[in-house]
């Protein structure tokens, strides 16, 4: 890695990604229009369900319900956009950097034969001071565990050695 | 006493292998990588780089929810595969949305004889 993606990389923002549902293309069991979620670099499976980020839960989707196929596809893009920082418009997801719009694996009605529906979430993206990740990794820092060295942001600000 | 995990290294079991083709059947929108009638192929769960057009990491994550589909699993119960085939979108979801998007997947799978693993 040359030291202009480094410093690309270190300079990358986190963010927490609002998410709603703004269109449903046929029916869906599980989501319906408006329902919204906030991810937090973090998804936390709880007894009553799954849960995005610290703050907003499963009780925002109004179904109860989450639909586990719909962590395939929007999983990654939400690592993208929130841990890593990338925008919206480098991801091919949208015309901006902050907003990005997904849509499920089912086809719409009308795109295939027996479609039942698709859903299409809104992605808006929110700095972060703080991630539930740095938290975590900060938690394994005072324990003096390995893998909270990670959270030090003097040792991200240094270059890694080269693989040889 | 017997043994409570048996381990199953070191025995060989043959089991049905599939070959899935997934075929670009309607873009309603646009794509820049795919035109219809192309195809990515899993012999299995691996991609088939000689029989594939392209691989766009987006549709692969549409494929991912089929694995067990991909490994010869009943399919009676999905949804989503209708008589035989498999219906999948990509997750761009197109204009007004998007510039490109709303790929429509066909997948079909067909046995492979005579492979063993």
């Amino acid at each position: 890695m040359t030291q202009d993606l480094q410093d690309k990389a270190a300079s990358r923002k986190k963010y927490k990604i609002l998410g709603e549902v703004v269109e449903l293309r046929g029916a869906c069991p599980f989501w319906t229009k408006g329902d919204r979620f906030e991810y937090d670099d973090s998804i936390k499976i709880t007894e009553t369900g799954i849960q995005y980020g610290r703050t907003i839960g499963v009780s925002s989707i109004k179904s109860g319900l989450l639909c586990t196929y719909s962590l395939c596809q929007l999983h990654p893009i939400l690592v993208a956009m929130g841990r890593f920082g990338v925008g919206a418009d480098e991801l091919g997801l949208g015309g901006t950097s902050d907003v990005a719009h997904v849509a499920c694996e089912a086809p719409a009605i009308g795109d295939s034969p027996k479609a039942h529906g698709q859903v299409v979430w809104k992605l808006q993206r929110v700095p972060l001071e703080i991630s539930a990740a740095d938290i975590f990794f900060g938690d394994l820092a005072g324990k003096g565990l390995p893998w909270g060295r990670y959270a030090s942001k003097e040792e991200v600000s240094h270059p890694r050695k080269p693989h040889p | 006493m017997d043994d409570p995990l048996p381990t199953k290294v070191g025995k060989k079991e043959t089991r049905p292998v599939y070959r899935t083709t997934f075929e670009v059947w309607k873009i309603s929108g646009g794509c820049p990588i795919y035109r219809e009638g192309d195809r990515i192929v899993f012999d299995d769960d691996l991609i088939n780089e000689e029989e594939s057009n392209f691989v766009c990491k987006l549709a692969v994550s549409s494929f991912s929810t089929r694995y067990a589909w991909f490994r010869g699993s009943d399919v009676a119960a999905d949804r989503m595969i209708e008589d035989g085939d498999a219906w999948l979108a990509c997750p761009a979801p197109g204009p007004p949305y998007t510039k490109h998007g709303r790929v429509i997947f066909r997948g079909s799978r067909v046995p492979v004889a005579g492979i063993a693993k």
